[in-house]
């Protein structure tokens, strides 16, 4: 008899032990799991702002460039308007220093 | 016999009852750590988005805010730069007419209308003791101030006296009544300024019709 519960017991300590040890490689793992998802996170996050930070980066990039574009079409039409306003005022010179003129000696 | 065939059967009982729990806590454990690491990625990840969003949203509104002041202060400047250029212009046209108003008081026609001018200012000033400015070169074009006077005089039904004197101008005259203390300035300077308002406008338009 003695023998009979002897083994039950040893059975059931091993048994015990094997699902302590189980929980125990839960707790391992749940462990393992949050350092790994601390490392994943962090690395998905980073990779995310990095991508937008390039993104934001060409897309200053792109509006700058059309900055200076706009910035050369008001440069060039500016310089055209100064050349029509020149010719334009070339063709009347004589118109207008005459009409100053009549002014002049006209009280 | 019986009892020991038992007692295998129930220690293996045991055995394998213990097996399976052990297997369910590994296989639940192994279910946690992913739910973990995808709950924490999934995470990460909509926060990374919805950063990512602000800081493109924002970096792009910079940029487009810094090209709308650099546009509007590129066009203000092309404007000043197109006034500026007119009032050159305008500038060119009164010192032509300033230069040939120095040519055109050497010729007969001015002193012809120099007299109308005088003309013009004593009937202004209903004749009366007047004080006449003329500058030097004018002076010495020996004017017939009497006849003036008599003409006028007879004109306006009284006496006309005028006192020359010496001013410092282009062309024209200056007036004063003696009487009155009115004057007027019929100088070139004299008229630009008070023309110069409303002949300004004029000039620009001439000057800048196509």
């Amino acid at each position: 008899m003695d023998e009979v519960v002897t083994r039950l017991l040893e059975a059931e300590r091993a048994a015990r032990k094997l699902v302590d040890d189980a929980y125990n490689e839960a707790k391992r793992m749940e462990a393992e799991a949050k350092a790994k998802a601390d490392d994943l996170s962090k690395k998905v996050y980073e990779e995310v702002i990095e991508g937008a930070r390039k993104l934001a980066a060409d897309e200053v990039k792109r509006i700058e460039e059309e900055t200076l574009e706009e910035v050369k079409k008001v440069e060039e039409d500016l310089k055209k308007e100064l050349e029509n306003l020149k010719r334009t005022a070339l063709k009347n010179f004589e118109s207008a220093v005459k009409l100053v003129l009549d002014e002049v000696f006209k009280p | 016999m019986a009892i020991i065939g038992n007692l295998d059967k129930l220690i293996e009982v045991i055995a394998k009852n213990a097996e399976e729990e052990a297997q369910r806590v590994i296989a639940k454990a192994k279910e946690r750590a992913n739910d973990i690491i995808k709950g924490a990625v999934e995470e990460a990840k909509s926060r990374a988005e919805r950063e990512a969003s602000e800081l493109l949203k924002k970096e792009r509104e910079g940029a487009l805010r810094k090209r709308r002041s650099e546009i509007t202060k590129m066009r203000m400047e092309a404007f000043r730069k197109v006034l500026e250029h007119k009032e050159r212009l305008i500038e060119e046209v009164v010192e032509e007419a300033k230069r040939r108003v120095n040519e055109y008081v050497k010729t007969e026609d001015y002193k012809n209308r120099l007299v109308n001018l005088i003309k013009e200012a004593i009937r202004v000033l209903n004749g009366g003791p007047i004080e006449l400015r003329l500058n030097r070169r004018d002076l010495a074009l020996n004017l017939d101030l009497k006849a003036i006077s008599a003409e006028l005089g007879r004109e306006l039904n009284r006496s006309v006296e005028l006192r020359v004197s010496e001013g410092s101008f282009l062309a024209g005259l200056v007036a004063k009544s003696a009487e009155t203390g009115i004057e007027v300035d019929y100088t070139v300077e004299g008229i630009l300024e008070r023309k110069w308002k409303n002949l300004r406008v004029e000039v620009a338009k001439l000057l800048f019709t196509k």
